[in-house]
């Protein structure tokens, strides 16, 4: 007895397909609203949706990262005193906007807001150093 | 006969010569031994948030605070915890040593500052720092001190256009028009640092503690002294304060064409301070030391450093294995040769007495 593989191929072809369109996504708790942030496993980072891939959108946060690589240097000499963030420095440093998100408990988790209104974790900038 | 004589004497010479060499701890192998106060799932650490300084200069105040209140939840007295910005407070407007600028200072002093002076609580420091602290716009301890000493540093100068000049300085921008209104309300009749921290703390019920003792070390860069004070905190289960050179969180150089001395005067080491929480073997064999910085949950050292985290169903991880379901990165591992190297000093608890305690 010959039995038709097709349905089943079929079957493991859409459950693959849709676990290929999961992605780690979460909600952070900033300004008073819930707002909704994707992995970025380019940047290894949380960024707004349309960051996601970096390449299909424009996307003002990952400009950020983008201006950050080619910054030399970023600080100059003892620009960075008394333990101070390197990292939410960089961000105010290329115009962006520093965003408090509320996390459980109690964490300070600063992201940085580009002119178009999309955020990355601020500390990512400092990495993509 | 002789010749035999003197080459027995020079055997245990040489014996006598070589067994106070390995006493002597910077000479004999160093132990590892593997401690990590993030681990328990009672452990105080996993109620304490991981705090962002961002520009203010105020580590010192955060190592403190965290030591402190790591002594209290481990107390069962979680409602006593100390805020960041009280503890700077404390520090730098309530001693004769103050120097009246929160901006900078001793972990080891502030600890002091609380033990003597007493501080305001979390919940009260929320309670009066609601404006700033709620709301759109919500600022850290960190950034409400920043914008005070802002604040007070255009108002000192005189000129009246202070609040013109303070609308261009960087803080504004981290603020609120209310924050704004709020702090112009507190600055009338305002003129320093000091006077506008005191009208706002001296409104708060202060708490008292029961003396608490620390030990303070340091002076030079690197001395192996500093690695007997980091196993005698961790092997008592608690977290200690070290200053060591910021650059080490986000430089692979490490100075290792420069003493950090130096790299010190050169402009090239800055001074930080954050507490130790753990040591470890690595599976490389190197022995590294857990550090949890003040500079937020996603704060990841230099590329390719092994960070613990809390994941999103509360697993802690030792070495976090995929960071997009961390809710939070508790420490960052660094090889404990290349962190002594970097190291000037520290504090810690010690066992003992709380006077004042029954």
């Amino acid at each position: 007895m010959r039995i038709d593989l097709k349905p089943f191929m079929f079957l493991v072809l859409i459950s693959s397909q849709c676990w290929g369109f999961q992605e780690s996504f979460r909600n952070f708790w900033i300004d008073g609203k819930s707002v909704h942030l994707v992995w970025s496993p380019e940047v290894e980072s949380w960024v707004s949706p349309p960051c996601r891939d970096g390449k299909l959108q424009p996307c003002g946060a990952l400009r950020l990262v983008k201006l950050v690589q080619e910054m030399e240097p970023v600080f100059r000499k003892g620009e960075l005193s008394r333990g101070m963030n390197p990292a939410t420095q960089i961000c105010k440093k290329l115009g962006g906007k520093l965003v408090l998100a509320k996390t459980n408990p109690r964490s300070e988790w600063f992201f940085c807001q580009a002119d178009d209104g999309s955020m990355i974790s601020a500390a990512a900038l400092s990495r993509a150093r | 006969m002789l010749k035999s004589r003197y080459q027995n004497n020079a055997f245990v010479f040489l014996v006598i010569v070589c067994s106070l060499l390995l006493g002597h701890s910077s000479f004999a192998a160093r132990s590892c031994d593997q401690v990590d106060l993030n681990a328990a799932p009672d452990s105080p650490l996993r109620k304490m948030p991981v705090y962002d300084q961002d520009g203010a200069g105020l580590c010192y105040a955060y190592a403190a605070a965290q030591l402190f209140n790591f002594e209290k939840i481990k107390a069962g007295k979680e409602q006593d915890q100390v805020s960041p910005i009280s503890a700077a407070e404390t520090d730098a407007f309530q001693n004769v040593w103050s120097d009246s600028n929160v901006m900078g200072g001793d972990p080891f002093r502030v600890l002091m500052s609380l033990n003597k002076n007493g501080y305001c609580t979390v919940q009260e420091t929320e309670r009066l720092l609601g404006t700033f602290k709620q709301g759109k716009n919500p600022l850290t301890d960190a950034q409400i001190a920043l914008l005070f000493a802002e604040y007070a540093k255009m108002a000192d100068e005189k000129d009246l256009t202070a609040k013109k000049a303070f609308r261009r300085a960087s803080a504004y921008f981290e603020c609120s028009s209310k924050s704004m209104t709020k702090i112009s309300e507190y600055m009338v009749g305002k003129s320093t640092q000091r006077e506008l921290f005191r009208s706002i703390f001296d409104q708060c019920p202060k708490k008292e503690t029961a003396f608490m003792d620390f030990n303070v070390f340091g002076g030079s860069f690197g001395d192996s002294e500093y690695l007997d004070h980091i196993d005698e905190a961790l092997a008592s289960g608690r977290p200690i304060s070290i200053d060591y050179c910021a650059e080490l969180q986000f430089s692979k150089k490490k100075h290792a064409s420069k003493s950090p001395d130096q790299a010190l005067a050169d402009g090239e080491c800055g001074l930080h301070a954050s507490i130790v929480t753990g040591q470890r073997k690595a599976k490389t064999g190197e022995c590294q030391i857990m550090i949890r910085n003040s500079w937020g949950p996603d704060w990841r050292g230099p590329k390719g450093t092994p960070c613990a985290c809390i994941t999103e169903s509360g697993e802690y991880q030792q070495t976090c294995q995929n960071y997009s379901k961390a809710r939070e990165v508790v420490g960052c591992w660094f090889e404990r040769d290349g962190l002594l190297k970097n190291m000037r000093g520290g504090v810690y608890r010690v066992e003992g007495r709380n006077f004042g305690e029954d």
